[in-house]
């Protein structure tokens, strides 16, 4: 008895033993390229960027995944793009497009253009990639935003329309947003689309390797300009501090989303006025917060210049009184931030008849720059004028939840909003109107407004609605505005690149010096 | 060490023996430090509204970031500096070690006590009852830790008291699993037997003469807990699942320093040294009570 | 013996189970997958709508039968964010963490094991004190930290290794090193004291009286009997680490492990991936316990099944 159970405890150790080393040793990474080391050859025809997480997929047309959006916006193109410092959309897959109709657009498509897999662009592709996107079967986490769109169709062999459901002006910016795929490619690999990537883009996918890195190379056969720089590797650092270290380390050629404070450090740094600004939603509906006097008060009470030059080391602009930034459609050039001045915020405060409730501040951490620190900040601010602020950390989900349920929405809340649209349609419609899923915001006027604007096909008009609503909730409150966050990039000595106000890190805008 | 015990073994009264016992500590210095450590962390985290210098949860942005005092840019009023938010990180420390502390004595207390006991039932009873137990230890050892922790923070929500809930939750299988494996090889043993021959009860037996004689390694294993568990609420509080912002703990000090660690080394530096000297000093003085008041080890002298 | 095993292997389809519901009973009381995975500005019907395509307006029970359904086949479905079968992304995580772990573990053991037993020979000696205090300090530092001063110092300053990512040798060194000290410092003092334990018990002067070989006294019987906690406590910390608590390791490192993908599975709300990851750790941890318990009889032949 006694002899056997050692013997067989000894077997299953040797075969859990041997499993384990079978594992480990079977899925090792296939024969990897001779590891870069860190003194590189004279002249690189590769860089490394370091993105913050992996991505989910390589179908650009299935998440809402911005570290993918960094590989796939140079695998694959849209109809139009956007100009990466003026956010005007532009000819790319379309030479031109016109509106037949409110509610129909017709597009002209490049000629000779190539997927990846040697297929050439043709209106079916570009049908199939529309009717794709909106099939509520496929499931698109991105699909909210071609909600307009009711279907495509082919007119001849280079022209396709779009028809929408009812008036849209935003039409082209959305489309800047929807990749095209091959239907070929996609009706014949199935699955495998989320790991085989075809586009038209200057650059093709070469390897996947999970976890560890993915490779792209020049596309040369790209119908525009040739990019500059042969190959690139993706690389996953989720922590920032490891991210700058590999820079410094010179294992990376670019790190994207580091802190100001690592920006003294690195060899060169690159900034652009990012998409996110930080904001408190203020509840209007009912609470301490209802009150005008209170809103303006909390508005008055917060330092934006000292919040923009020390939590974020002046990688912030003060936001203009509103969540746009210049450029975007509805940015409102005669709003000002609310200058800081705690006294005149002391007397609103008296005069609104507040005697020390409790008010409460919802924030999060972890997934915006800086997140919880903004929170706290803020919070001392107003604690500075006497509200007896109670600031609470949700974990995300819950966090979600609030900002989604609005009987549970707190007298503040703290968000950060990305208007990737770059249009003030989708902020207004979602955090101001007073049906909007985010919006703690009730005013029937500007509700009327915000409608009128979705269909307004008059863009001069439409921009004129839009000031006049960003003007209203300037005036009787929104939220408090405080800043526009920079996107912050470290660059290896030799690597050149402008960052895109669009926040695309866009490899076939980047030269490597001596080049 | 024999001359010691010849004196030992004679012990006329309790006083002589504890005047006897504070000698040796004395004599050995590095638990006598380490004790004299431990009753300076215990007194300012019990007197922190008197001694902490500024208050803890307010500071001023604009003085974010400052070294230490005796380095170039440092101000005297921060004597280990001000963190990221511009505040005092001496008197975060202070209150921190409160949360910390406590969250690892209840911890370890609670978890400790009841993985304990169901070990020791356990192990001793054997057949179904062991069979059921280790059943359960298995499913929730088997199961991310994070996972459950998250879990009571959402039904719960975050605070200190849920947070020792759920590390309490997730640690008590460790001291059930220890007791069960020391119960297992102390159960047949002689002196066991004998105990049970003389008709001792059962809780005589487990309590009288198998715990005093499985002890040690207990012990052991409930500091290396204490240090794990300070460890985990700093993992939780950083999560956001934790300890709740102004307020301080060393793990939340930690967790949310280490992104400066290259400009700002303070944020983390100081509140690692507290853990680690408070939890090197508890074992140590844990250490010298062990020799001094377990039997087993008294009657080696 | 055999029948032992047999039960044993019962228990554990068992235990998977217990771990399987449970899982998907926490899934559905914390999660919310519809608002992590639309973006923030969409609206009710499109939540709605999702939640419909995930199958998630189903009654629980039916969800909970399909699930089950499921299991048995080893069909978790397809991950909701990658598309892919689930567990076939589970498992293709397993081996990088596996290296990781059982490097770092083997590293620990080999260290603090005969560390301890030295310590507890000469307890009070230099090295005994010296031990006692780095392996308690080790144990208290949060890795993440001890991750990071690393790679500042033998990454970015020395340049000897890599600061992160999977491969070659320049790349494990430094996790293995960041994650091995807290099992080391945990097996070496456990060893310790069971080992002081051991010496000091009777049997042990029994045997030096009886002119044992100090050799025999000390390997055959002590550290065979001092064994069983070194085990336990091991066997914790393996399953522990496997169980995820690698993930602030891998982190720091950007390895791409089983730990990682834990955290990001439970911040996405991805159930299936969850669900299946859950189920391969559970898998793992429970054949580990097994081959801890039955090792038990190897060192202490007192313990009978």
């Amino acid at each position: 008895m006694k002899v056997w159970s050692r013997v067989i405890a000894l077997l299953l150790a040797v075969v859990l033993g041997i499993s384990l080393a079978g594992c480990s040793s079977g899925q090792k990474p296939a024969e990897k390229p001779a590891e870069k080391q860190p003194e590189a050859p004279k002249v690189k025809d590769s860089i490394t960027i370091a993105l913050q997480g992996e991505p989910t997929s390589l179908d650009p047309q299935f998440p809402d995944d911005g570290n993918m959006r960094a590989v796939t916006d140079n695998v694959f193109e849209g109809l139009l793009e956007l100009d990466g410092q003026t956010l005007k959309p532009k000819p790319a897959l379309a030479t031109e497009y016109k509106v037949v109709n409110p509610t129909t657009w017709e597009f002209k498509l490049r000629s000779g253009v190539k997927f990846h897999n040697g297929e050439t662009l043709t209106a079916d592709d570009v049908v199939f990639s529309v009717t794709r996107i909106i099939d509520p079967k496929f499931k698109s986490q991105i699909a909210g935003n071609f909600s307009s769109i009711k279907t495509a169709k082919k007119v001849d062999d280079s022209t396709v329309q779009i028809i929408t459901n009812g008036p849209d002006p935003a039409m082209p910016v959305r489309l800047t947003l929807l990749k095209i795929m091959n239907k070929k490619h996609v009706e014949s690999v199935g699955d495998k689309v989320t790991t085989q990537p075809v586009g038209t883009g200057p650059y093709k996918v070469t390897e996947w390797n999970r976890g560890v890195h993915i490779l792209v190379e020049r596309f040369d056969q790209y119908w525009g300009n040739k990019p500059s720089i042969p190959k690139a590797k993706y690389r996953f650092i989720q922590e920032g501090s490891t991210r700058l270290s590999a820079l410094k380390a010179g294992e990376i050629d670019l790190a994207v989303n580091l802190l100001p404070e690592y920006a003294k450090e690195v060899p060169q740094v690159a900034t652009a006025e990012g998409l996110e600004f930080p904001f408190i939603r203020l509840n209007h509906f009912k609470g301490i917060m209802a009150n005008k006097l209170m809103r303006l008060a909390v508005n008055y009470a917060i330092d934006k210049e000292a919040i923009a030059k020390n939590l974020f080391g002046g990688y912030a602009t003060v936001a203009q009184g509103q969540l746009f930034k210049p450029g975007y459609v509805g940015f409102n050039p005669n709003l000002k931030p609310y200058p800081y001045d705690p006294e005149k915020a002391k007397e609103l405060i008296k005069q609104a008849g507040y005697k020390g409730e409790k008010i409460q501040l919802i924030a999060e951490r972890g997934r915006y720059l800086k997140d919880g620190e903004f929170a706290e900040a803020i919070s001392m601010m107003l604690r500075d004028v006497g509200l007896n602020v109670e600031l609470k950390y949700y974990d995300w989900q819950e966090w979600l939840k609030t900002l989604f349920n609005r009987e549970r929405a707190p007298d503040m809340m703290y968000s950060s909003h990305g208007n990737e649209m770059f249009d003030a349609d989708r902020t207004f419609s979602s955090l101001v109107h007073s049906k909007g899923p985010m919006s703690s915001y009730n005013s029937a006027e500007v509700d009327k407004k915000i409608d009128q604007a979705r269909t307004e096909m008059d863009p001069a008009k439409r921009q004129k609605l839009y000031e006049e609503i960003g003007q209203m909730i300037y005036d009787d409150p929104a939220f408090i505005c405080v800043v526009n966050l920079k996107d912050i990039y470290g660059l290896s000595k030799d690597l050149q690149w402008k960052p895109r106000q669009d926040s695309r890190i866009t490899l076939y805008e980047m030269k490597l010096a001596g080049q | 060490m024999s001359q010691e015990s010849v004196a030992y073994l004679t012990p006329t009264s309790r006083r002589q023996r504890a005047v006897s016992a504070l000698h040796r500590l004395w004599q050995d210095k590095v638990a006598f430090f380490a004790a004299v450590f431990l009753l300076i962390v215990i007194f300012s985290t019990l007197a922190a509204p008197w001694i902490s210098p500024h208050d803890p949860a307010v500071g001023k942005i604009g003085n974010r970031l400052k070294p230490p005092a005796w380095m170039e840019g440092g101000d005297p009023n921060y004597l280990l500096g001000t963190d990221q938010q511009g505040r005092d990180v001496l008197s975060r420390i202070i209150w921190g070690g409160r949360v910390s502390l406590t969250v690892g004595f209840v911890v370890v207390g609670l978890a400790g006590a009841f993985g304990t006991l169901v070990g020791l039932i356990s192990g001793y009873f054997g057949r179904w009852v062991d069979l059921l137990i280790m059943r359960i230890v298995d499913v929730q050892s088997s199961f991310p830790g994070l996972l459950v922790a998250l879990t009571f923070v959402m039904v719960l929500g975050p605070g200190q008291w849920n947070l020792i809930a759920a590390l309490t939750f997730n640690g008590w299988m460790i001291h059930a699993r220890m007791a069960r494996s020391q119960v297992l090889s102390m159960r047949e043993t002689t002196m066991v037997e004998s105990a049970r021959a003389i008709g001792c009860t059962t809780s005589q037996t487990l309590f009288g003469h198998i715990l005093p004689n499985i002890i040690s390694p207990l012990i052991t294993t409930y500091v290396l807990e204490m240090a794990h568990m300070i460890g985990a609420e700093a993992t939780m509080s950083f999560l956001g699942y934790g300890i709740q912002p102004p307020q301080a703990s060393w793990g939340l000090m930690i967790g949310e320093g280490r992104v400066y660690i290259t400009n700002a080394w303070w944020l983390v530096t100081f509140p690692g040294l507290a853990v680690a000297l408070t939890i090197l000093s508890l074992n140590l003085v844990g250490n010298w009570v062990r020799t001094e008041f377990d039997p087993l080890h008294r009657s080696r002298h | 013996m055999l029948r032992y095993v047999f039960t044993r292997l019962i228990y554990t389809v068992v235990v998977i189970l217990g771990v399987s519901l449970l899982v998907f009973v926490i899934t559905h009381v914390i999660g919310n997958p519809v608002n992590v995975m639309l973006p923030l500005q969409a609206s009710e019907e499109e939540r709605a709508q999702l939640k419909h395509q995930l199958g998630l307006d189903k009654p629980l029970s039916t969800q909970l039968k399909e699930f089950l359904a499921g299991m048995v086949r080893l069909d978790f479905g397809k991950s909701w964010w990658q598309q892919e079968p689930a567990l076939q992304l589970a498992l293709r995580r397993v081996p990088a963490t596996f290296q990781l772990v059982i490097m770092a573990f083997t590293v620990a053991a080999l260290i603090s094991i005969p560390l301890g037993i030295i310590a507890a020979y000469r307890p009070g000696s230099i090295i005994d004190r010296f031990l006692t205090t780095t392996s308690l300090v080790g144990v208290c530092l949060p890795s993440f930290w001890v991750g990071l001063l690393l790679v500042i110092t033998f990454a970015v300053k020395l340049g000897w290794f890599a600061t992160s990512g999977y491969g070659t040798y320049r790349h494990i060194v430094l996790p293995v090193v960041t994650l091995a000290i807290l099992p080391a410092g945990h097996m070496a003092q456990i060893m310790r004291f069971s080992m002081l334990d051991q010496l000091n018990q009777q049997y042990v002067t029994t045997a030096r009286a009886k002119g044992l070989d100090e050799a025999t006294v000390v390997f055959k019987h002590a550290l065979k009997n001092a064994a069983t906690a070194v085990l336990t406590m091991g066997g914790m910390d393996l399953g522990r680490m496997l169980a995820g608590e690698t993930a602030a390791v891998e982190m720091v490192y950007a390895w791409p492990g089983f730990g990682s993908l834990i955290l990001e599975t439970i911040a996405r709300q991805d159930f299936p991936l969850l669900q299946a990851s859950v189920f391969v750790v559970a898998v793992i941890i429970c054949l580990i316990n097994l081959a801890v318990d039955l090792s038990y009889g190897l060192f202490d032949p007192r313990i009978r099944y």
